[in-house]
């Protein structure tokens, strides 16, 4: 018995008048289904765009109000550790020559000269972490 | 563009057979649903896939299954099974087999052989792609296939004694 693909001769004919045989019509419609798939896919992408907006809004708004505050850690504190920078505060000397204005101190140089200058006071630093420099 | 059209032109020729697969766990109007859902996965992906056809046959697969197994669904299935039946082929005068026997014939089928027979034969799926698809080696699939052409074919040669089984 010759056999092709496995198949004898009167399967073959069988598959044969099979494959002839057409299925019913389907009710799938592909003009609708191309509809919805449009329909959702652009839902998708408008969704995509509100979750963006949504998320830049609420980082901005985070960013407007979040109160902007620096840690000030005593240069000798025992809690720094690995590279350290000390930095003035920017209202440092400001602060120092608000209570000593130019012509107090000329004023005292010229009645008891250089000595009645007051001494120099140092500055108060900061310590920032070698994380905050980079 | 032209790749998309191509692609749909395809798959909607092909449509009438997804349907029939579709069939082998439901009713035509569920059948019909699935198709169409499947037609929609298809049109949303962003890249038309390689083989469209074994893309469909498997989406069809996957929703079908999951259709039968949904309770809800189900009696809404029967219900409407109880009021459309519609007829698994066309029937048509220069078919070599009646359109009713040979549906007959197929539902007397395993499951297993069944859903081989309507991929290989209306879906024109080879055997190493339908052995992807239901999950077996090709080898498998092509004994199951000749098995199910074996037991039509004696169904056939005798329908009257397969009515009776």
């Amino acid at each position: 018995m010759q056999e092709q693909n496995g198949l004898n001769p009167a399967q073959r004919e069988l598959e044969a008048a099979l494959e002839a045989m057409i299925p019913t019509i389907t009710r799938a419609d592909p003009i609708a289904a191309a509809f919805t798939a449009g329909t959702k896919l652009g839902r998708r992408r408008a969704r995509f765009w509100q979750t963006v907006t949504a998320i830049t809004l609420a980082v901005g708004i985070g960013i407007h109000f979040a109160p902007i505050t620096h840690n000030y850690v005593p240069a000798s504190s025992s809690e720094v550790h690995g590279t350290t920078a000390l930095l003035q505060p920017p209202s440092a000397p400001t602060r120092r020559w608000l209570d000593q204005s130019l012509l107090m101190l000329q004023k005292a140089v010229d009645n008891s000269g250089v000595d009645a200058l007051p001494a120099p006071r140092p500055a108060p630093v900061r310590a920032i972490g070698g994380s905050e420099i980079l | 563009m032209g790749e998309l059209n191509r692609l749909t032109q395809i798959v909607i020729e092909r449509l009438p057979r997804l349907a029939l697969y579709a069939r082998q766990w439901l009713d035509a109007a569920s059948a019909d649903d699935v198709v169409q859902e499947a037609l929609v996965k298809l049109l949303m992906q962003p890249a038309p896939p390689d083989d469209p056809i074994a893309w469909m046959c498997r989406a069809v697969r996957n929703a079908a299954i999951n259709s039968a197994r949904s309770s809800s669904r189900r009696r809404r299935r029967e219900q409407s099974a109880a009021e459309s039946r519609r007829e698994w082929f066309e029937a048509r005068p220069e078919s070599l087999i009646d359109a009713q026997l040979a549906e007959q014939t197929l539902r007397n089928l395993p499951d297993r052989q069944r859903e081989i027979v309507v991929l290989r034969i209306w879906n024109g799926l080879g055997f190493a792609q339908i052995g992807q698809i239901v999950g077996l080696s090709t080898t498998t699939v092509h004994d199951q296939y000749a098995a199910a052409l074996e037991h039509m074919r004696r169904a056939l040669e005798n329908p009257c004694r397969n009515k009776t089984d």
